[in-house]
């Protein structure tokens, strides 16, 4: 039984600043995507519960520093990892349903999967689109918000507890399955000294979308009626305002200032 | 939400850290970042052994380094250990402490224990699950430890265990104690022994847990021996050579304290750079009166030079140099007075604030007091700098 994990490299940019009409992403950090860890987490766990017919494998579309979010993967103790060597796909400049296929293509390159957990979603794009594309893409069946999995190998299938606004909802699905967990599921482990050693010495393999028999659109590949023109800043919210003085002063000013706005 | 996020410090001076001791010391970091600095004030509040961190600490590896591999250790040196200490440190010193106390516990292993004693003993030291203790010290025997008179008397094959052992750090949590103990009462120190003692061991029992000034989720407790029965097995090295042992020991065990008290200084800078910029008085952060300024200065500079000091004497110690007794001293004194006065002047720069418990600085101020204490008092330690002059000079 295989699981792969779909990781993510995001820059840990809070409030990103413009340059040029693209984000500045100059000296910002670039950390794994923190939803993807329970990913990383859950198929740890599984495995430690079902033994060795359990592969696990990470896989990341990025440049080569994405190799990182990699590594990070193979130090808490996942099996195997690839990337697809394509920046182009980490950032807005492809729409997901061809980030999809092209993931789609890698995971049949891998052998196929069982499993695939990926994050909610991921903190750059936020869009939390991927994992249904995903699914689409492959063929399989797709389960948001996974709060418990528990996995029945012998059947080829797995129990889901989703987590509603109004409770839970139980869920059976066949395999294979994307599920996207939520982030209650667990809590993702560090990484040991030993596996980061390891890891660090890891080779890291690699495929580029042409290999994979995915060219991108543009250049080689067939256009996908998805362009993005540009980026604006969000309009930059009016100055704060402190009320001073005892808390009825303050009460008192705080009542003014929304009556002034209308808002009383 | 953003928790996980990594502040990356930029150290000025790397010290010539390798890239793996850059690794190790960034997983310390984070350990204590996420495990330890969230409950360290409560754990100090409720003086509650830290078990969980513990078991993080293990689980993340960095449990047993200095242990050989094929015991289940990393097989790394002393520089590794003071870099972890350090960082653990830096987020609480009673977790600190607690971690390097488990290592002089099985320090006596690692020197002088046969290959079944290592076999036996040392895997569950590096996993998290078991933990050391070391036990010299008595009511009557601080800083004069040849005054010890807890017997360990020859009798069935093993030995009988009579006395107490007082102020044993993780004394009462240890799986693990390594004991001094007089098998020849009659020949004074020459007569004393080092043994293991497995907790569980009947004849073993424990005083109630100190309550303490400062590292306070540490445990420290008397250990009581009633009669209590040790194989011969259980001997380390040869009768006699128990303060050959301890000192060795000690030695090896100075620059962890040493680097102890750094991650406690280190604190108070990080703790008073901060607020001396966000605290203001007089229209502007108190960072810019130069009265502040200076202090900052003066702890910046006190714990690059302890820091240099200290992994100096590590390294010198892991690329076999025998002769370190006198540059421990010297780093476990340089650093656990810096620790103090940093923190003195931290609490200083925060002003009333320091002095009360919501602010973190208070409870570096108790716990860097411990470090001029425990492991040699400094005035010990200067008596062993001086007499190592002396003696050399006299060589000459
Ligand atoms: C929290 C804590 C944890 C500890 N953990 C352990 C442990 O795990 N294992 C263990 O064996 N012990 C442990 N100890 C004991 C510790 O090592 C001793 O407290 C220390 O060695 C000093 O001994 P003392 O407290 O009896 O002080 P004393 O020896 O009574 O000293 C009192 C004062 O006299 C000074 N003095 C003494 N002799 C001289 C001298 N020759 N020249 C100049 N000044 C001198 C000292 O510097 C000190 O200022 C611990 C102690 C504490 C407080």
């Amino acid at each position: 039984m295989r699981i792969v994990v779909l990781v993510k490299q995001v820059p840990d940019a809070p409030e990103p600043r413009l340059a040029g009409g693209r984000p500045a992403l100059d000296g910002v950090p670039w950390v794994t995507n923190p939803f993807d860890l329970h990913g990383l987490e859950e198929a740890l766990r599984i495995k430690e519960q079902l033994g060795d017919i359990v592969e696990t494998m990470a896989l990341t579309a990025g440049g080569a520093r994405a190799a990182e979010t990699l590594r990070e993967a193979l130090a808490v103790g996942i099996d195997r990892v690839l990337r697809i060597d394509a920046p182009e796909l980490q950032g807005l400049e492809t729409g997901l349903v061809t980030v999809a296929r092209v993931l789609a293509a890698a995971i049949r390159r891998l052998g196929g999967a069982d499993l695939l957990f990926c994050g909610q979603k991921s903190l750059d794009q936020q869009s939390g689109m991927l994992p249904p594309a995903l699914a689409e893409a492959i063929g399989a069946c797709f389960i948001p918000d996974a709060a418990k999995i528990t996995v029945d190998p012998s059947l080829g299938r797995v129990a889901v507890e989703r987590l509603l606004p109004t409770g839970r909802a139980q869920l059976r699905a066949c395999l294979p399955a994307v599920i996207t967990l939520a982030k209650t599921i667990n809590e993702p482990r560090l990484a040991s000294l030993r596996g980061l050693m390891k890891a660090k010495r890891a080779e890291i393999p690699c495929v580029t979308p042409d290999e994979l028999g995915v060219p991108l659109p543009g250049a080689s590949g067939p256009g996908d009626g998805y362009a993005l023109l540009g980026f604006r800043s969000p309009p930059s919210r009016p100055a704060a305002m402190k009320l001073e003085g005892t808390p009825a002063e303050q009460a008192r000013a705080l009542v003014h200032q929304l009556r002034q706005g209308r808002l009383l | 939400m953003r928790a996980w996020k990594r502040r990356r410090e930029r150290e000025k001076l790397d010290h010539r850290l390798s890239e793996d001791e850059i690794t190790l010391r960034e997983l310390a970091a984070r350990v204590a970042r996420e495990k330890i600095a969230p409950v360290a004030a409560e754990l100090d509040e409720r003086e509650e052994f830290p078990r969980r961190i513990l078991e993080e600490i293990g689980r993340a590896g960095l449990m047993g380094l200095t242990v050989p591999e094929r015991y289940g250790g990393m097989g790394l040196g002393h520089l590794a250990t003071c870099l972890v200490i350090e960082e653990l440190s830096r987020a609480c010193a009673g977790v600190g402490v607690t971690y390097a106390a488990s290592i002089l516990g099985y320090g006596p292993i690692l020197l002088f224990g046969t290959e079944e004693h290592k076999g036996t003993y040392l895997p569950s030291m590096c996993t998290g699950e078991g933990l050391g203790a070391f036990a010299l010290t008595e009511p009557q025997a601080g800083s004069d430890a040849a005054a010890i008179r807890c017997t360990a008397v020859p009798r069935d094959g093993g030995y009988v265990i009579s006395g107490t052992k007082q102020w044993i750090t993780n004394g009462g949590e240890a799986s693990l104690y390594t004991i001094i103990a007089l098998t020849a009462p009659q020949r004074g120190p020459r007569g004393a022994s080092a043994l293991i003692v497995p907790a569980g061991t009947p004849g073993l029992s424990y005083g109630r847990k100190e309550k303490k000034l400062g590292i306070r989720c540490s445990a420290t407790r008397e250990l009581v021996f009633d009669e209590c029965f040790v194989p011969a097995a259980n001997l380390l090295g040869r009768e006699g050579q128990g303060f050959i042992i301890a000192m060795r020991n000690l030695n090896l065990g100075r620059p962890g304290v040493a680097a102890q008290a750094l991650g406690i200084a280190q604190a108070a800078l990080d703790h008073s750079v901060r607020y001396s910029l966000e605290r203001e008085q007089f229209g502007q952060p108190i960072g810019r009166f130069q009265a502040v300024g200076h202090m900052l200065a003066d702890m910046a500079t006190h714990i690059e030079a302890a820091r240099s000091l200290v992994y100096a004497v590590a390294r010198a110690i892991d690329s076999g140099d025998q002769d370190f007794e006198r540059e421990a001293a010297m780093a476990k004194t340089f650093a656990s007075d810096t620790a103090m006065a940093a923190a003195t002047d931290a609490v200083q720069i925060f002003g009333g604030y320091g002095y009360m418990r919501d602010y973190p600085v208070e409870k570096l101020f108790r716990d860097a007091k411990i470090t001029q204490i425990y492991e040699g008092t400094n005035q010990v330690q200067r008596n062993i700098i001086a007499a190592s002059l002396l003696k050399e000079a006299a060589r000459r």
